[in-house]
């Protein structure tokens, strides 16, 4: 069970069920209080004010030992965590988490505190083939959260990353470093390892001493941090088992496929080991090729528009110096848009398929949990929310955030910027006047006009 | 070692009624099942306390157990396939959820007790698809969960649900 196991201790000298029963007992609440106050200890310090929710805010079920009919009433916010976390395991996909983190400040909370636990568990109950064949598992920066570790993975971001920096045409240290240490080309099949460059340049510059050396010059700054990565803290990984692991295991059967054939043909055929070698590395290329290509790469671009989006709809919704013009402006734009995707529905409707590309696989027209329900909100209940919390601790802050001050700054800003206006006009008029007065010292306007 | 065992059990009821049990079903609980091995058939004719379950409750469980008494016992290993990838739920179990929230939350802490890993799974089914698909708000009624949000943070969320929505 969750939070109990057999006990290990010799049971052979207590002599009736009510001895064993107690020993029991008081092992499962022990266990189960010392794991409750292990969740108080873990709560984010944003819902301090848990005054105003405190019927319901799942610490108090510390007070009380969890057993069945301690409580006269159980709901789901008052049955015990470890409880909640295991039927949060059995939801069909991560969007649902969206929904439940924005019912309640107890369930956000819970949610975030728990949110390297619950995708954790969502990707070995729901995906645990895909989630082996990336080598999904903790490392050091991935803050409790399963990561894939795959060399394929690992190599598709530093493309991504590359690309951008080549894009930006930044020629900063840390940017040339990078670009040495990547693969020579978006297009190469090789993958090759870029390890020999990756010792020079750790050994000179660690990764974490490159991103914080990256000054103000660096065009490809704010590029690269909007990157999304896999390999990141965060739910990335699990939705991009829920949209890409079948196809990450369809391909990885081929492969295993394939090399079993090999290896059939190779028994019969001595001679040809060494070209069956060959063959057998050309195809784990192929296999890696297709998933960073095809998977990881889409994915992660996606993510990131989708996240820039999601930022900037958010941010412009909640600036409080919008103007009644901007707001026109934005309502327009979103009727413009609105009807540009209309169009765009229809005539897509219209089109027949588009070709896939070369090596394209597409699924099986079964609707998923996932793809009923909008992917995005796999990550919005993690990304997004934790932007409200940015937002939060920005509106608490005393010296920079609260909404007068930002009024008042807003203000100031005008003020000036009307200031401004007025000197340079009063400059530019006194320009032009002494240029009158001394053409007329002169006294030739006509000489002018000629 | 002639060992025969007992068939019967009695299990108390934390309001101190008494419900007879075959052993089979009883041994659906690891529990029980461990007790019992541990005992060993000599404590059989004692009664067995369930202190955290009430008699309605026990009652519910052991009519679950007696039903699936001869289902094959799940292999011990938590990543066994046979637990994943599906949240669809038996009929008869189905029809044994459709109670009300209170029972069956009482449910799922009383297989989390008597450590019944196919009653706690089918009871987190339950509650895991009465959640998905679902918006805030229709989880906050079905749950009859307060809206402790400030406006706004309220405001925020309905923009998020808006931009959410509209993808």
């Amino acid at each position: 069970m969750l939070h109990r196991q057999r006990s290990t201790r010799p049971l052979r000298h207590h002599n009736t069920f009510s001895d064993i029963l107690e020993v029991f007992h008081l092992t499962w609440e022990t266990k189960t209080v010392a794991k409750n106050t292990e969740y108080i200890k873990l709560l984010p310090l944003h819902s301090s004010d848990s005054s105003r929710s405190s019927s319901q805010d799942m610490s108090l079920s510390s007070s009380s030992p969890v057993s069945p009919t301690c409580s006269s009433s159980r709901t789901l916010l008052t049955i015990p965590p470890e409880l909640l976390l295991q039927i949060l395991t059995h939801l069909p996909s991560s969007s649902s988490l969206h929904a439940l983190s924005l019912t309640s400040r107890t369930l956000n909370t819970f949610v975030h505190t728990h949110a390297a636990t619950i995708t954790n568990s969502l990707v070995s109950f729901h995906h645990p083939k895909s989630s082996q064949i990336l080598k999904a598992h903790h490392t050091e920066n991935s803050a409790g959260f399963i990561v894939p570790t795959h060399p394929l993975v690992l190599a598709e971001e530093r493309r991504i990353q590359r690309d951008k920096i080549l894009a930006s045409g930044c020629h900063c240290l840390p940017c040339r470093l990078m670009l040495h240490a990547g693969t020579s080309s978006s297009s190469d099949l090789s993958l090759r390892s870029s390890s020999e460059h990756d010792g020079l340049v750790g050994a000179c510059l660690p990764a974490q001493s490159m991103v914080s050396t990256r000054g103000n010059e660096c065009k490809a700054r704010a590029a690269l941090e909007k990157t999304v990565k896999l390999t990141e803290p965060g739910p990335q990984f699990l939705v991009f088992l829920e949209r890409y692991g079948w196809e990450v295991e369809a391909r990885w059967d081929i492969f295993v496929k394939q090399q079993h054939q090999t290896v059939k043909e190779e028994e019969e055929d001595v001679e040809e080991t060494r070209a069956g070698d060959n063959g057998e590395e050309q195809k784990k290329k192929t296999f890696d090729f297709m998933i960073g290509n095809y998977c990881v790469r889409r994915f992660l671009e996606d993510t990131e528009k989708e996240l820039t989006n999601f930022s900037t709809a958010t941010k412009k919704a909640i600036s409080p110096t919008l103007t009644i013009k901007e707001r026109l402006r934005a309502k327009m734009n979103k009727h413009h848009q609105e009807k540009r995707e209309k169009r765009r529905g229809a005539e897509a409707a219209s089109r027949p398929p588009a070709a896939r590309m070369f090596g394209e696989i597409e699924k099986t027209p079964t609707t998923t949990a996932v793809e009923r329900d909008s992917w995005m909100k796999g990550l919005t209940w993690y990304h997004g929310s934790k932007y409200i919390l940015d937002h939060e601790q920005v509106m608490a802050d005393p010296v920079t955030g609260s909404d007068e001050t930002m009024k008042t700054k807003s203000k100031q800003k005008t003020r000036n910027c009307i200031g401004g206006v007025k000197r340079g006009m009063r400059r530019v008029g006194s320009r032009i006047g002494s240029m009158f007065r001394r053409l007329r010292c002169v006294g030739d306007f006509q000489s002018l006009d000629d | 070692m002639s060992e025969t065992k007992i068939q019967k059990l009695t299990l108390v009821a934390n309001d101190g009624n008494k419900i007879e049990v075959d052993r089979q079903v009883a041994e659906k609980s690891v529990l029980i099942k461990n007790m019992l091995d541990d005992l060993g058939d000599e404590q059989m004719s004692t009664e067995v306390p369930i202190p955290n379950v009430n008699d309605t409750v026990l009652k519910k469980v052991i009519e679950w157990c007696e039903h699936h008494k001869n289902d094959p016992a799940a292999p011990q290993d938590d990543d066994s396939d046979s637990r994943k990838k599906t949240t669809d739920i038996d009929e008869w179990d189905q029809k044994f959820m459709q109670v009300d929230q209170e029972m069956l939350f009482e449910i799922i802490l009383a297989s989390n007790y008597l450590d019944i890993k196919p009653l706690l799974d089918v009871g987190c089914k339950t509650v895991a698809n009465m959640i998905k698909g679902k918006s805030p708000e229709e989880i906050r009624k079905t749950f009859n969960i307060t809206n402790d949000f400030t406006p706004e943070e309220e405001e925020q969320i309905r923009r998020e649900n808006e931009w959410a929505e509209d993808r």
